[in-house]
């Protein structure tokens, strides 16, 4: 009876003891199970951030049939790592060692070496940045020396680590710099964002940003750091598909930089934008902005007026290439006047005398580089005299009013505000107004302010706004909106591509005003012809086999509030081809050194600086495009299938000729 | 006896099944341990990838193909005019394909795949 007790009692102690168990199983894995869990996983898991991909732009591939399905990207997000240390798990004795093996290994010098070391000793920390954008191939070269050597020494495997990023490369190198810029190489701390440093970057930031993942790893010495579960997703940022070609942008580049070399310029550059659709097809500038090296530019102030995209955020006074637009405010007077029952202002054949310079609120009268005692619309343009455009001007303001003369400007021609291009900080330019006063106290616009209006001066604009009023001549009259994008598309992991502003032509063309009558476009497009042909100022512009229109511009910069006497801004825009046209085309010389070269002239005139760029840029871009010569006899002097008689504009271009024989003797 | 025999014919079935099943789970497991090291090959590949797209973009810079063209054994190619180029589109030139199997063998065909370019200029 006394055994069967003792049996009874163990047994109900062991039963009691069992159902503790049970009890404390129940709590730990059922009441408490979520929070164990939670502490378990933040025992054996790791949680780390999983980068997302930078948008990326991509080259305007349609102008040809063969491109068309081809993508070229001008920016390549490359997988790099970062090389981290954490010193509070490596000792003192093997800093110095650790540190001299980095820099052999990763091809760095003294001072690098010295950096590591430095890092290491913030005993403090357990995340040091010891070296940014390691290659992966330098990262395989790490870990093959880190691993070994951390388990012969007794030293955490994660005393060193890396943490994956992406970089922002430039297969093209330079090419579109300005235009792109880049992001700063340290990103923003929490987000991972990159920091724009300006250009297309900062513009579409909101686009080409995405948003990073997470990547959940084990804690365990099998487990890589490299290896994980992905439990989030990156979102990768949306690209952006640019109207700017790679191929027409190379050319531009290549042709500027030889023609700021050429003249000695301080910089120069180049905007080629299609006239029926305000696509901007290249956009050259020298010296080149490197975003690889963005660093080098912005520590050194010389270089730092080269981050800027000067098309757009510079504003000047154009000169003789502005002599067009006086033009077409002329007929849109003679319009105006038309409709108000009145007789026309001048008629493009009038014969006009410009002998005199002299002209009321002036000091000094107007001068033009030979004398002429009459021109008409046509020689006037094809000789660039300053004083016909100071007389047609002056019948307008005289006519029909200051206020009206500045509405065709602001209004019409859209000067003096922004031309809503994509791209930040654009120069609105400068038109003066009536009755206000500048800061020293004199009138913005004087008596005298229309003549400097009629040859481009006192008045300030940047090179889109002018392209675009070419682009008007060139298309029959209507004011195209420049833009840089195509489409901006997302494309997922299956490759479905979602599209978030689409540039549709059809709609963008819709909306382009229509300033000028088909017939004041042709009869500007009629003066720009004679200025390309033989004694045309432009001459040098002239592409063999092709039509070409254009206007040379040379205008004086002020400098400490004077008109210099050796700082020039030149420049050439023009139309190719004339008889159907593919593109207008600027180019721009600032400050060309005044020296005179033999057989050419002083090299400071855009006849003489800018006009042989655009013919060289006009050449090589029609070439790419596959446009046929329309303009089959036109050859240089010497070849044997030249036969000018026959080429495009030469029997205007004579009778032009022997009208200005006729009235100058010349 | 034959009880005993009925006995040790389902312990040897059993113990096969059993041998089986771990056998399947341990192959699984195998399979299971392969997968980081897979997964850490493609993702190298993908970052080679990546890699190589660049330097391929890099020969392609646009810069650089103008200096090559520049090279005397390119002075041969040139750039055609668009109305010497006749674009085929990939439907017809499968419909071409799809027929000419009956004309005759690839190299006596007078046109070939998509894209296709006829004409040169002759400047």
């Amino acid at each position: 009876m006394k055994e069967y007790k003792r049996v009874l009692w163990v047994s109900c102690s062991i039963f009691a003891l069992f159902s503790l168990l049970v009890v404390q199983f129940f709590r730990v894995q059922i009441i408490q199970g979520e929070k164990w869990q939670k502490v378990a996983r933040m025992q054996h898991q790791l949680i780390v951030k999983e980068p997302f991909k930078r948008g990326k732009f991509f080259a305007n591939t349609s102008l040809l049939p063969v491109t068309k399905d081809k993508k070229q990207s001008f920016v390549i997000d490359i997988p790099k790592v970062h090389l981290f240390a954490d010193p509070y798990q490596i000792p003192q004795n093997k800093q110095t060692e650790i540190a001299e093996k980095l820099k052999d290994i990763l091809a760095l010098d003294i001072g690098d070496q010295q950096h590591f070391l430095k890092e290491m000793q913030h005993e403090k920390s357990r995340s040091r940045k010891m070296r940014m954008w390691v290659s992966l191939d330098e990262r395989n070269e790490v870990s093959k020396w880190w691993y070994p050597y951390a388990r012969k020494n007794k030293i955490a495997s994660n005393a060193l680590f890396f943490v994956s990023d992406y970089k922002r490369s430039y297969p093209y190198g330079p090419l579109l710099g300005q235009l792109l810029h880049t992001i700063q190489e340290n990103k923003e701390e929490q987000t991972r964002q990159g920091l724009p440093t300006g250009g297309l970057e900062y513009y579409f930031n909101s686009f080409l940003k995405g948003k990073e993942g997470k990547k959940k790893l084990m804690r365990s010495p099998k487990s890589s750091l490299d290896q994980g579960v992905i439990t989030k997703k990156p979102v990768h940022g949306a690209d952006v598909y640019l109207t700017i070609n790679h191929h027409l942008q190379a050319i531009a580049e290549e042709e500027i930089e030889r023609g700021v070399k050429g003249c000695e310029a301080k910089s120069g550059w180049a905007v080629m934008m299609d006239p029926m659709t305000g696509e901007v097809l290249a956009m050259a500038q020298y010296p080149k902005f490197d975003p690889e090296n963005y660093k080098q530019y912005y520590q050194n102030e010389d270089s730092i007026e080269h981050t800027n995209l000067k098309s757009i955020c510079d504003s000047y006074e154009p000169g003789s290439t502005f002599k067009p637009i006086t033009i077409a405010i002329s007929l849109l007077a003679n319009e105006e006047l038309k409709r108000k029952g009145k007789d026309p202002l001048f008629d493009p054949c009038e014969k006009i005398s410009t002998s005199s310079g002299h002209f009321p609120g002036r000091s000094r009268p107007l001068t033009d580089p030979r004398h002429y005692r009459y021109n008409n619309q046509y020689l006037a343009m094809q000789r660039s005299t300053n004083i016909y455009f100071a007389k047609l001007a002056d019948r307008v303001s005289k006519e029909l009013g200051s206020d009206w003369y500045r509405e065709q400007l602001c209004n019409i021609f859209g000067l003096g505000s922004k031309t809503g291009i994509e791209y930040p900080l654009e120069n609105p330019g400068f038109v003066p107004r009536p009755g206000m006063q500048n800061p020293n106290g004199t009138l913005e616009w004087s008596v005298p302010t229309p003549y400097s209006l009629a040859i481009g001066y006192n008045l300030m604009v940047n090179s889109l706004q002018i392209t675009r009023i070419y682009c008007a001549f060139a298309n029959g009259g209507y004011l195209v909106k420049p833009t840089f994008v195509k489409k901006i598309s997302k494309t997922d992991e299956q490759g479905r591509e979602e599209i978030l502003f689409d540039n549709k032509e059809e709609q963008r063309l819709d909306q382009f005003k229509k300033i000028l009558s088909p017939y004041i476009a042709s009869e500007v497009m009629k003066c720009l012809k004679y200025s390309v042909q033989y004694v045309g100022s432009g001459n040098l512009a002239d592409v063999y086999g092709y039509s070409i229109a254009g206007k040379s511009g040379t205008a004086r910069k002020i400098v400490n509030g004077k008109y210099s006497q050796k700082n020039y801004f030149a420049s050439f825009i023009g139309i190719a081809p004339v008889q159907k046209p593919r593109f207008v085309l600027l180019v721009s010389m600032d400050e060309p050194k005044p020296t005179l070269k033999h057989g050419i002239g002083y090299m400071y005139y855009g006849g003489k600086c800018a006009a042989p760029v655009f013919r060289e840029i006009s050449r090589r871009s029609l070439e790419y495009l596959g446009v046929a010569p329309d303009n089959p006899f036109h050859y240089p002097l010497g070849d044997q299938r030249r036969k000018v008689e026959k080429t495009f504009w030469f029997k205007e271009s004579q009778e032009l000729k022997k009208l200005n024989e006729q009235w100058n003797g010349q | 006896m034959a009880h005993l025999f009925r006995v040790l014919i389902c312990l040897v079935v059993f113990g096969l099944g059993s041998f089986l099943y771990v056998d399947q789970l341990n192959q699984q497991t195998a399979l299971r341990f392969q997968i980081p090291a897979i997964e850490k090959e493609i993702e190298e590949i993908t970052q080679q990838n990546v890699q190589l797209a660049f330097q391929l973009e890099n020969f392609n810079n646009p810069q650089h193909l103008l200096e090559l063209a520049k090279q005397p054994e390119y002075s041969h190619l040139k750039f055609p005019f668009m109305e010497e180029v006749m674009v085929i589109s990939s439907e017809i030139a499968k419909r071409y394909e799809s027929t000419s199997e009956e004309i005759g063998p690839a190299d006596q065909r007078s046109l070939v795949k998509w894209p296709i370019y006829l004409g040169s200029s002759k400047r």
